[in-house]
């Protein structure tokens, strides 16, 4: 604690008060977890989607489609979560979201945008011709899509892919401004607790940095062992 | 809806979360200039620490590196700091994290000959640095830089949680005046959108007038 004004550094830094609370940070991050794990499968779903939908020779369904991921790119998602949280619950009588459920959406839909974008940029890096080579070796739709597209699109976007994921994980304490009890919220609770805001934020800023670095060393080691380049 | 006076205090917001933005980007660019030459280096030591940096400020959410300004420094030292100033500092720090990869990326995009040359010349360092090396990786980074620009303008909304006034904040405090929530939000995110969309068309249109020939110009 404090033990004087008038002079920098009197205040004590010590950590070791945070291992009593290690089971909320754990709890947390268990919310965490949950939150980016659905978040990315919503929004790699919704973004397959909406990436067709961009492809589509049908000039209205591009447009909106384009529209979608325009609007969601260009608007921070703080708003985005409130307007789900707070805006969508105050026209409809009687509903409201949990705050989990309202940072699912809101995330997996803001996500959904930039995977449109990600998706889409790696089914444009399939050559033409190797689609066309696929078919014209009576290969059905569905084939050529599970044994061509997708391994080859896979490759593509892989890197991108663990980049949106750390996105998202990052992304997610965002929530905790909304009240959900995801890591950020938790770190915040144990400051007040223990009135150390330093220590406990200088924990938690380290958490996510090494959260990040873990997914990402992940992903490139997935992508050495089992995303060989195929031989084309 | 709302009537005109909000309309303005709404404006107002938008030039607050303006001017943070574009003050925290060109502070955070020059610092990012410096780390990006770091990163660039060729020593393995200057190279990793910097990766350090670069990790931590891009690798942690900017609301954390907030809340640790705002909340964590006035208890180690003894003194308050304004919201404005907790988020100015806050966005050059995180801007500067991005610009490093933009300029390390920028920097290493130019032909090594450059390099080479200068020093056969018998340049040093600072000067090869600055006055040969800086200008093509400027031109190099705009269009990624423009990007970090559009991402800093959204992610300024995290400010208002620490108290700064900024469009995000104005438009609760705009809320709580007339309870129309939906639309108050919705305005604020057709403001947002309008900047951003506006600046990442012009930065379409500043990438295709600067090309990046200039590069094959200079190869020999």
């Amino acid at each position: 604690m404090k033990q004087g004004k008038g002079s920098l550094f009197m205040y004590v830094i010590h950590f070791g008060e945070i291992f009593g609370y290690l089971d909320i940070l754990w709890a947390g991050m268990l919310v965490t977890f949950k939150l980016s794990v659905l978040t990315m499968l919503i929004g790699t779903i919704l973004g397959i989607f909406v990436a067709i939908a961009r492809l589509s020779k049908n000039r209205l369904v591009c447009f909106f489609s384009t529209m979608y991921v325009e609007v969601l790119r260009n608007v921070p998602v703080l708003l985005v979560l409130y307007i789900i949280y707070y805006g969508i619950p105050s026209h409809i009588k009687g509903l409201s979201f949990n705050p989990f459920w309202a940072s699912v959406i809101a995330l997996s839909v803001n996500s959904s945008a930039y995977e449109s974008e990600i998706i889409r940029g790696g089914i444009k890096g399939i050559m033409k011709e190797e689609i066309e080579a696929a078919f014209s070796l009576s290969l059905r739709k569905m084939q050529v899509f599970y044994y061509i597209i997708i391994p080859h699109a896979l490759r593509l976007i892989w890197d991108a892919l663990g980049n949106q994921l750390v996105a998202i994980i990052l992304g997610s304490s965002i929530t905790s401004i909304i009240t959900l009890g995801e890591l950020t919220y938790n770190a915040l609770e144990i400051g007040s607790r223990t009135a150390r805001h330093f220590e406990i934020f200088v924990v938690l800023l380290l958490i996510y940095v090494v959260l990040g670095f873990i997914l990402s060393s992940l992903f490139r080691l997935i992508k050495k062992l089992f995303l060989r380049p195929m031989n084309l | 809806m709302l009537n005109f006076n909000q309309f303005i205090l709404l404006l107002k917001g938008l030039q607050l979360t303006l001017e943070i933005s574009i003050l925290g980007m060109l502070a955070g660019s020059i610092i990012g200039i410096v780390i990006g030459f770091l990163r660039a280096s060729k020593n393995p030591i200057i190279k990793n620490i910097s990766r350090i940096y670069v990790e931590i400020f891009r690798g942690s959410p900017l609301l954390i590196q907030l809340f640790i300004i705002y909340y964590g420094l006035p208890i180690l030292f003894d003194f308050n700091v304004s919201a404005f100033v907790t988020a100015f500092i806050a966005v050059t720090l995180y801007t500067s994290g991005y610009m490093a990869e933009v300029f390390k990326a920028s920097i290493e995009a130019i032909s090594i000959t450059q390099w080479e040359s200068a020093y056969s010349l018998g340049l040093p360092y600072p000067v090869i640095a600055l006055q040969i090396i800086l200008p093509q990786a400027l031109k190099i980074a705009l269009p990624p830089a423009i990007g970090v620009l559009i991402l800093v303008i959204k992610d300024s909304s995290l400010a208002s949680v620490i108290g700064f006034t900024e469009l995000t904040r104005m438009s609760n405090i705009v809320r709580a005046q007339t309870f129309t929530t939906f639309n108050v939000y919705a305005i604020a995110a057709l403001l947002y959108f309008i900047v951003c969309y506006a600046i990442s068309r012009l930065g379409n249109y500043l990438e295709k007038r600067i090309g990046g020939n200039e590069i094959h110009k200079i190869n020999y």
